[in-house]
């Protein structure tokens, strides 16, 4: 098994990151989520929020909007709206994409429970 | 006759004007040479897109989601893609006529760009919504009109949704073109109408079986408004390349209009300058002869 796999991070604007890394932990439509290489293949909506990627022993958070993750053992595809790197952007930026966020995904839950 | 200064004047005028139209001219080459591009940089989005809903398909229940249930209330909507600025040729117009075809009480129009809703309100006809998108068009512009017209759908106001936008066929050609958004038909038109060649990377995560977390029914109802979205998305660029490229070979025939006419305007002043010489010429020969 190797150390560490695929992530490819991918917005309708172009590919926001793509890289071979350590783990991520992302917002699942079933809650938060640790993923690691080896997993077992999974299929998920991704809830908007944070993504965090670990890299040779360093974080990287990016801010992701709703979407899509396919997971398996060797790569993680993740499908979203947009994505906003903590690192890269101002912060002004990365405060609005946070807040941005959080409201889409109280909106996706509320609806959620609605439905169920 | 035109006297020289006159020409002079008008000469310096359709310079000037040319000088612009050339400078139009190139901002609009680098503009969709732009927008060209955000297209591009969105091929691996629809080709994940397209895989996801391809394997998402083969494992539904009996599936039932808002956005593919018909409604019949003789009403439909009109997402009307159009330009903030005029100077690009016929391109408003052509598109307009089409939407001038569509019937006029059942129709209400979400207009998108400033000449579509100038077009709603001189003809009187409905308005739903207006919105903006920039140059460069952002993601974040597309899903806010989508999310207009989905509301509007699930809502059960109106039977279908439609967009009426300039598709791009090449720098010379662009042409109106409607299609349906919503409700969205058969799962298999989906995947065509994103028209993506297969890879061999498909072939192997085809072969993966996958846990769909919640279920295979809840990941697809949380695709397809992404997929509409992405629709949205991917014509709002076409039809900024489409404005770009037509605004692009009207200036330059703007300006090349421009330029044959400050030949002929230099043509004439010329003539006119030489003739009057050749008059003064003429008078002083005569005064000199009448002297001697």
């Amino acid at each position: 098994m190797t150390s560490n796999f695929k992530l490819d991070l991918v917005t309708p604007e172009g590919r926001a990151f793509s890289d071979e890394v350590d783990g991520i932990v992302l917002t699942g439509g079933d809650g938060e989520m640790g993923i690691l290489p080896g997993h077992e293949p999974v299929s998920t909506t991704v809830l908007p929020g944070s993504l965090v990627i670990s890299k040779d022993g360093k974080e990287l958070e990016i801010i992701i909007g709703s979407g899509y993750a396919e997971i398996t053992g060797h790569y993680a595809h993740i499908l979203t709206d947009s994505a906003v790197r903590a690192d890269k952007a101002d912060p002004a930026a990365i405060a609005d994409a946070r807040k941005r966020a959080d409201a889409a995904r109280a909106e996706i839950l509320a609806s959620l429970a609605q439905a169920s | 006759m035109a006297s020289t200064r006159d020409l002079r004047r008008r000469i310096r005028s359709v310079k000037s004007t040319s000088q612009i139209t050339k400078a139009m001219q190139m901002v609009a080459a680098s503009k969709m040479r732009k927008a060209q591009q955000a297209a591009l940089a969105g091929r691996p989005y629809a080709e994940m897109l397209n895989t996801v809903l391809a394997e998402v398909t083969g494992n539904l229940g009996d599936f039932h989601h808002p956005l593919l249930e018909e409604h019949h209330t003789g009403r439909r909507a009109v997402i009307l893609i159009t330009t903030d600025r005029g100077l690009c040729g016929a391109l408003n117009g052509n598109m307009l006529r089409h939407a001038a075809e569509l019937d006029r009480d059942t129709t209400a129009f979400i207009c998108a760009g400033r000449k579509g809703a100038q077009f709603v309100a001189r003809t009187k006809r409905q308005l739903a919504a207006e919105f903006t998108y920039k140059d460069t068009p952002k993601f974040d512009e597309a899903r806010a009109i989508t999310k207009f017209a989905m509301d509007l759908f699930t809502r059960g106001e109106v039977d279908d949704v439609s967009v009426l936008f300039t598709s791009f066929v090449s720098t010379l050609n662009q042409k109106p073109e409607l299609r349906p958004l919503l409700p969205i038909g058969e799962l298999q038109a989906v995947e065509a109408g994103l028209a993506v060649p297969e890879t061999e990377a498909e072939m192997v995560r085809g072969a993966t079986e996958y846990l769909f977390e919640p279920s295979a029914d809840q990941v697809l109802g949380a695709l397809l408004p992404h997929y509409a979205n992405y629709r949205v998305y991917q014509m709002l660029l076409e039809a900024k390349a489409s404005e770009h490229s037509a605004r692009m070979v009207a200036m330059k025939n703007a300006t090349d209009n421009a330029q044959q006419l400050v030949k002929d305007l230099t043509l004439e002043y010329n003539k006119i300058r030489q003739a009057t010489i050749t008059k003064e010429l003429l008078e002083i020969a005569t005064a000199q002869m009448a002297v001697g």
